[in-house]
């Protein structure tokens, strides 16, 4: 290509890059946009998509959960609290959104991992940042804005190939890609400032700094102790198309800010008694993504605290019986036999149990789990399997 | 919502070829489900499996598998799915292995109509039934589409010879449970391997 056409889309580019919008302001609580305006037009989509969220079927609609969810919310929103709706959603990823007309969704992936009250509310208070920033409004207007450039450049670069009788094609994608980087560019910005409001909020209300970088430094080791190469990688992938930073570089930056802070509270206990009805339910559904070892990771993680082991031990059991690698089933019958030393474990674990104690040849370990399994499951309707089971082994001795 | 478009890409692929794969009449009376595995049905059903994706296992449908669906597996045996996944390299639908007890076999069934992307799969009803002269697991299935349909349906498990015979009927609890169900009983009664 010669220097002329060089120049001339030179030009076009630093043309269009100055038309990309700056960062809108703060907004105002209560703020309402005109219906006819684009964010008018963003809120109406979002209200669709709300009404989709209450008719879902996972949505969770436990009246204490949602409080407890709700008020930890309101306690980094403190202005915006009533603008805001909580929809609770079981679904085993961590994961929140937060629309621009305060409807924001709390998977239960994320309640299921965050280990305490502040580390909830640092995600909560980061969800909060997008949208006191007005970043779903930005992040479609620097779109359009990149998308408008990329097409004048690739028109252009044609035009000034014709004239110059020059292949520009290379222009082209060159403009569309930059033009995509811009875009996954300037998410990267707002999910950087969200995680600062996020910590800020936070902070304000009193809860312990150092949970911001904790949550994704635990995220970190799920993620690297995956069952599945392509979840491995993705921590690692550095690309100009991530829309995140990259997790060591979000954790360095929330442990730079959590230094320049004093100490606050963790609400350990209170968050788990706010989660624990709900605890067997979700590590079942975690199971459910068959990613055995990023749940167990998890697992183990649950059980530091010593808290609920009967039904954490039962789920360790569940992961290593159904994951079946080598050593996996005396694995999983120990971790049944642990459960049955807790008052909460499940009475599903005696039954498990004796099936393991079965095949791995301990007849008389079965025969007694079988039968607490009896007397405690007097309605299950799976009884009759295990008396099946038990005549069985009555029948061969 | 990744389960979702994943679902969209894989019906999405299926229309797609839907050109060269057709939707094949299942007539009424004796069906071959797969290698050595027959069922008798007693009206005509749609095959779907062609466009389907399915291996080993046989999708029969009467209105459109969205208002019922009739899964017939022919005898799987250890490393087999019911759902394929959708990379070949990552098992994230379940995989048979033929040492599964029946408490297991059940527990297989269920997982693998949530692979299906069904939400909140629940089974009930757990009972023993006798197919081909072989004792086996029955029970009631409930679930919802991640838009909030209830659907109700039952799960079969037979095994014989170290390899398992599923069957699953699944449909809407409103009207189309209740319609196709004794038609896919008998069909699930007739099982002969």
């Amino acid at each position: 290509m010669s220097r002329r056409a060089a120049a001339f889309v030179a030009g076009l580019l630093l043309a269009t890059a100055s038309a990309a919008p700056a960062l809108a302001q703060h907004r105002a609580p209560g703020l309402v946009p005109d219906p006819t305006s684009v964010e008018g037009g963003l809120w109406g989509v979002m209200e669709r998509a709300e009404q989709d969220a209450k008719n879902s079927a996972d949505l969770n609609d436990d009246p204490a959960l949602n409080d407890y969810v709700r008020g930890v919310v309101c306690r980094v929103a403190s202005d915006y609290c009533d603008e805001i709706r909580v929809y609770i959603m079981d679904r085993p990823y961590l994961n929140a959104s937060m629309a621009p007309n305060g409807y924001m969704e709390v998977w239960s992936g994320l309640l299921l991992r965050a280990e305490n009250e502040a580390q909830l509310a640092f995600v909560l208070g980061h969800e909060l940042g997008h949208f006191l920033e007005n970043h779903s409004l930005e992040r479609w207007n620097n779109q359009k804005a990149w998308a408008t450039a990329a097409l004048v450049i690739s028109v252009g670069a044609g035009a000034a190939g014709a004239y110059y009788g020059v292949d520009t094609s290379a222009i082209g994608d060159l403009a569309y890609l930059t033009a995509v980087a811009s875009v996954m560019n300037y998410s990267r910005t707002q999910e950087a400032q969200a995680d600062a409001i996020g910590f800020e909020r936070m902070v304000a209300a009193g809860l312990e700094p150092t949970a911001a970088a904790a949550i994704w430094r635990q995220q970190q080791a799920e993620t690297r102790a995956s069952s599945f190469r392509s979840v491995r990688q993705r921590e690692a992938m550095g690309s100009v198309f991530r829309t995140h930073p990259l997790t060591a570089e979000r954790i360095a930056a929330l442990d730079a800010m959590a230094q320049e802070h004093p100490g606050g509270l963790e609400e350990r206990e209170r968050y788990r008694a706010a989660i624990r009805p709900h605890l067997s339910a979700w590590l079942a559904e975690d199971l459910s993504r068959r990613d055995f070892n990023a749940s167990l990771a998890l697992t183990e993680r649950l059980e530091r605290d010593g808290l609920d082991l009967g039904v954490l031990e039962f789920h360790r059991g569940q992961i290593l019986r159904q994951r079946r690698d080598a050593g996996d089933l005396e694995l999983a019958r120990d971790a049944y036999r642990n459960a049955t030393e807790y008052e909460d474990a499940p009475v599903a674990a005696w039954r498990e149990l004796g099936d393991l104690e079965m095949r791995l040849e301990d007849p008389q370990a079965a025969a007694a789990a079988w039968r607490t399994y009896l007397d405690r499951a007097t309605t299950a309707d799976d009884r009759w399997i295990v008396e099946d089971s038990l005549t069985a082994l009555e029948t061969s001795s | 919502m990744k389960k979702s478009i994943v679902s969209l890409a894989v019906l999405g692929a299926a229309l797609a070829l839907a050109a060269c794969e057709t939707v094949t009449l299942a007539p009424a009376g004796a069906y071959a489900v797969g290698k050595g595995s027959n069922v008798t049905l007693t009206r005509a059903w749609s095959d779907f499996t062609p466009i389907s994706g399915l291996k080993k296992v046989r999708m029969l449908s009467i209105d459109g598998p969205l208002l019922n669906r009739l899964y017939l597996s022919e005898g799987l045996v250890t490393g087999d799915y019911i759902v394929q996944p959708a990379n070949r390299r990552e098992a994230t639908t379940p995989l048979y292995d033929s040492s599964m007890s029946v408490t297991e076999q059940v527990e297989f069934v269920a997982n693998s109509v949530t692979a299906m992307s069904y939400e909140r799969v629940a089974t009930s009803g757990v009972r023993p039934v006798q197919v081909n002269g072989q004792r086996g697991v029955r029970f009631d299935i409930e679930a919802a589409t991640e838009a909030g349909l209830v659907i109700k349906g039952v799960g079969q498990a037979v095994k014989s010879d170290d390899r398992l015979f599923v069957a699953i009927y699944l449909a809407p609890g409103e009207h189309y449970f209740a319609e196709s169900l004794a038609s896919a009983e008998a069909t699930m009664d007739s099982v002969t391997f």
